[in-house]
């Protein structure tokens, strides 16, 4: 089912901006939406002024919104990357387009104004309600901006679903290797002090340091990979561990020279340990133990 | 100095210029959008009167144009008069000498045209043409002037295409190449060296315009 390009209602960003050199921000913004206002040429004028002047009201809107009002007489040329990259998401979102196709858009940017360009971009697409397929190398960007995940290997897709989920239960090693392995707790910050935060997960809470700021109440992803997770069978002494929760062992896979654990302590979590280390604790399916969790293991990832 | 003769000349040259800005540009689009795999036989037919003598182009324009092809007759039929050995029929001789002077440049900056401005506007629900005249023609805007000016600068010089076509009428067919030719010829050097200089600033001063223009001394560049 082929459909010219004009008529797919489908707006893509790219990686680079392709911006119109020749036109400023302002007729950048409105060159998707002047089309629509010249179908109504034969209208009378003043249906026609209307729709100009909701045009101009809309680029004035979106161009706030990305926050690039006031560079709206500037030519592409004296744009950073960022500001372009900005443009470009205001050019096809003020077509209104049923589909936003967007071809991994923030890679050839700064990393913090690709974090901040991240969170505003989701929470335009969440007021907008504009539906979008984001590709991206990224998994971090993934996580952040991501509902639902498909993972593509080798041109075909491998996984499709919520993002926790197949970040947390692959299907095959394949996409566990594409995606690093680690699970990916949906939480909640409930404290931010003393370079910690504090993560309501389920019904535990998790210490993390705190590496970017963030703010409390703000939904956010813990990642924990299973290297990082060590099983204590008794109640240790002072240490440097943040997390300590009590677990139960479910079940136990061999996996080469190493063990995998899977642990439910209220969420699942998977520790990976020598054989050594097992056998030394004797540990079966069903053994009451405590996993520990450095706060520093804690990848903590904002829902942007 | 024929002045009659520079002035025709110059006439010509605009009427020549203006009719390949007309049909050259649809005809560069075709050459650098269409998908056929053939176009490079159209590339070449474009390209044939760089290195074609100006007599054979010429004698076949005088055939084709003449009273034994139909167009020849069509058009006598309507206008009442011939084509060759005329000032229409030097324009349409001049169309095709001027040719590739015209749409190669059209065409050069028509395919400089980053294509991913193109796939941003269509994705935008803009149509291929309403896209040709919003994008790809005001960032060839160079490419048409050069184009339009070296197809007035060669056919101001042209000379054997004319001589073939248009014979030598005085106000009609008589170019300044023409006017110089038969000033030699009857040993008037005084008069054919005041034309020749005049021709050679003229043409001089259009050419460091093209190439002042392709330094976008006036006509900033597209990044």
């Amino acid at each position: 089912m082929w459909q010219p390009p004009q008529s797919r209602g489908a707006a893509i960003v790219f990686q680079e901006p392709t911006l119109f050199p020749h036109l400023t921000v302002r007729d950048n913004i409105r060159y998707g939406i002047r089309h629509a206002v010249s179908i109504q040429d034969q209208i009378q004028d003043q249906i026609q002024d209307r729709i100009l002047d909701r045009s101009r009201i809309a680029v004035a809107e979106i161009a706030t919104m990305l926050g690039v009002a006031g560079l709206e007489n500037r030519y592409p040329r004296a744009l950073s990357g960022g500001e372009a990259q900005r443009v470009e998401l205001a050019r096809a979102l003020a077509t209104r387009p049923r589909l936003l196709l967007l071809d991994e858009p923030f890679a050839a940017l700064d990393a913090p104004t690709r974090v901040r360009l991240r969170r505003d971009v989701r929470s335009l697409l969440q007021t907008t309600g504009t539906p979008a397929i984001l590709v991206t190398h990224d998994r971090t960007e993934a996580l952040a901006m991501g509902d639902l995940i498909a993972v593509v290997i080798d041109g075909r897709i491998r996984q499709v679903g919520a993002v926790a989920d197949v970040f947390t239960r692959p299907h095959d090693a394949g996409v566990a290797a594409a995606l690093g392995v680690e699970a990916v707790l949906p939480g909640r910050v409930v404290a931010v002090g003393g370079g910690l935060v504090e993560i309501a997960v389920g019904d535990i809470v998790l210490h993390a340091a705190e590496r970017e700021s963030i703010a409390a109440g703000a939904d956010v992803y813990a990642c924990i990979r299973a290297e990082d997770v060590t099983i204590e069978t008794r109640s240790p002494g002072q240490a440097s561990t943040r997390n300590h929760l009590a677990a139960r062992v479910v079940a136990i896979a061999t996996e080469g020279p190493v063990d995998r654990v899977t642990l439910d302590c209220g969420v699942a979590l998977d520790a990976l340990i020598t054989r050594r280390s097992r056998e030394e604790m004797q540990l079966s399916a069903g053994a009451q133990v405590t996993a520990a969790v450095k706060a520093t293991a804690i990848h903590v990832v904002p829902r942007a | 100095m024929d002045w009659t003769a520079l002035w025709l000349s110059v006439r010509l040259a605009s009427a020549t210029s203006a009719a390949l800005l007309v049909g050259g540009v649809p005809l560069a689009y075709w050459i650098v959008f269409s998908p056929r795999r053939w176009k490079y036989v159209v590339e070449a037919i474009v390209a044939l009167p760089l290195v074609l003598p100006p007599t054979v182009l010429g004698f076949y324009v005088l055939i084709a144009i003449g009273p034994l092809s139909p167009i020849g007759r069509a058009y006598a039929r309507v206008a009442g008069h011939g084509l060759p050995f005329t000032f229409e029929g030097l324009l349409i001789a001049s169309m095709l000498y001027s040719l590739p002077f015209a749409v190669q440049p059209f065409s050069a900056e028509f395919a400089a045209v980053d294509r991913r401005l193109l796939e941003a506007s269509w994705s935008l629900g803009v149509s291929r043409a309403e896209t040709f005249r919003r994008i790809v023609l005001p960032l060839s805007v160079r490419g048409l002037v050069t184009g339009i000016v070296l197809s007035f600068a060669h056919t101001l010089g042209e000379f054997g295409v004319v001589l073939m076509v248009g014979g030598n009428l005085p106000g009609v067919t008589r170019t300044v190449s023409i006017s110089i030719y038969d000033a030699v010829q009857s040993l008037d050097y005084a008069l054919a060296s005041r034309t020749s200089l005049v021709l050679l600033v003229v043409s001089f001063a259009i050419l460091t315009a093209v190439y002042a223009l392709q330094r976008s001394v006036w006509i900033k560049p597209r990044l």
